[in-house]
């Protein structure tokens, strides 16, 4: 919705089909993502301030709570992700899923069912099983 | 996807196979929503145990309902302040049963932290469970029975990871281990430590070289004034004597009743907690002002020659003697509304 409002503004303007107004509008879709993920994920609105908060520099205080393995393997998602949704971008998964060998995509979702397995956690393994 | 299946059946089978033989076997998880079901199991006279992980591992289910003639409900739970569910059974206007709870003073009086979000996160789950949560957690436990790698604290991939041995920023405030898997759960909450951790061994130096940093109050945040960080803690300090005192009050005045345990601590935790929270201190205090009874393990010899191998829990043999030796005087105070208290020498 950002990306199309952001289109919809500038028009045919000319800087709109570089690459650079592209990764603009990625990383600007990704930041509003990340203060949606706040409200979808936190308990209360309380819980929520906080964090948005912290995550625009306006918290008092800023106590390193979070391990090295922590920031590591978020970063590493986070990367993938953005990564995966760049490659993404003009065709839909069916089409690629199609274009990858038989070998990886199997060991795609062996990986996948395993992490799955391995994340346990009686429900609340992943937060999208809950609905 | 049939190949994808096959391939993650036979690496869940590998795994299955390397985590028995690290000495993992099939035991319950004890999850919120396992304590919630059994929090449902309370009727109005009941007979109710509730406080930390020493409740939960020395006390057996079956030896108390021999002796008491009524199977407990084990509400105890492990790292958790005993206050938040005997706020919860006061405020069930139902409840009119007797609670045993087991105060570990460091815990019962901790303004807040771990210990009082342990409680709340299983009442707040009782109170606001869902059927899918229900149901997920009794598909869960017929799991659980079954395959030794569900272990949610020890073999979870983020468990794993935790493993990795990467260094951690200077300053970083990361809390300190919490002991690995030593103990099995059954569906009424019972706890057994295992024989492993019962024997010396690397996993009871690790459990029990684990608890000194645990029992050890992490330093006061830098950007409060200590004057007043420290106010604020005496504060809820005080309060917490009064909220339980009005808790008990509570229970007592629908004819129910509560007695307070001292359970079985051993070695260098024993001295750290004698050093922290003299029994003269937070203990006396809470029975004079709650006028509930208590049993305080070092005042019979026949309950203080126990030993906890791993410094804070009975294996899983001692706990049956240590009940059966219990059980006299929990009919004592039971029966008697109190009068062990004021007879022993466990009062003031």
């Amino acid at each position: 919705m950002f990306e199309r409002v952001v289109k919809a503004l500038t028009g045919d303007a000319v800087f709109s089909h570089t690459l650079t107004r592209r990764l603009l509008l990625g990383l600007g879709t990704y930041a509003v993502i990340c203060f949606a993920w706040v409200f979808f994920r936190a308990s209360s609105f309380e819980g929520a301030a906080h964090l948005i908060k912290s995550m625009v520099g306006a918290a008092a205080h800023g106590d390193a709570i979070l391990t090295t393995r922590e920031i590591l393997q978020v970063s590493i998602v986070i990367a993938l992700l953005v990564l995966g949704h760049w490659v993404m971008r003009d065709t839909d998964l069916e089409t690629a899923v199609a274009r990858v060998p038989r070998p990886v995509v199997v060991t795609l979702w062996t990986l996948m069912l395993g992490a799955i397995i391995l994340t346990q956690g009686n429900g609340n393994a992943f937060i999208y099983f809950q609905f | 996807m049939l190949t994808a299946s096959l391939l993650t059946l036979a690496a869940a089978t590998a795994w299955e196979i390397r985590c028995r033989a690290w000495g993992y076997a099939p035991s319950l998880n004890d999850t919120p929503d396992l304590w919630a079901e059994r929090r449902n199991a309370v009727e109005p006279n009941s007979l109710v145990i509730i406080g930390d992980s020493r409740a939960w591992f020395d006390l057996d289910l079956d030896e108390i309902e021999h002796g008491l003639n009524r199977r407990p409900v084990q509400l105890a739970i492990p790292g958790s302040c005993a206050y938040p569910v005997l706020a919860d059974l006061a405020d069930d206007k139902n409840f009119r049963g007797t609670v045993i709870c087991s105060v570990v003073p460091l815990m019962f009086f901790a303004p807040g932290g771990p210990p009082l979000k342990n409680a709340m996160d299983a009442i707040n789950r009782r109170k606001a469970q869902t059927v899918a949560q229900r149901a997920s957690n009794e598909l869960g436990m017929l799991l659980e029975e079954h395959i030794a790698f569900l272990k949610q604290d020890d073999l979870t991939l983020d468990a794993l990871l935790d493993r990795l041995p990467i260094p951690n920023r200077a300053g970083a405030l990361v809390g300190p281990q919490l002991p690995p898997y030593f103990e099995t759960v059954d569906r009424e909450r019972r706890a057994r430590m295992f024989s492993l951790c019962a024997t010396p061994g690397p996993l009871q130096n690790r459990v029990k070289h684990g608890w000194l940093p645990l029992f050890t109050p992490p330093p006061p945040p830098t950007y409060v004034p200590h004057e007043a960080f420290f106010n604020g803690m005496a504060q809820a300090i005080e309060a917490r004597f009064r909220d339980a005192a009005a808790a008990v009050r509570r229970i007592r005045a629908r004819g129910g009743e509560v007695v307070f345990v001292r359970l079985p601590v051993s070695g260098e935790l024993k001295t750290l907690e004698d050093r922290a929270t003299p029994r003269a201190g937070p203990w006396n205090r809470l029975l004079r002002e709650t006028g509930a009874p208590g049993i305080y393990f070092e005042d019979y010899p026949e309950l203080a020659r126990f030993n906890c191998p791993e410094w804070s829990h009975l294996s899983a043999p001692d706990s049956i003697v240590f009940t059966q030796r219990l059980v006299p005087y929990l009919r004592k105070v039971i029966a008697g509304g109190g009068a062990l208290a004021s007879n022993s020498r466990s009062s003031f």
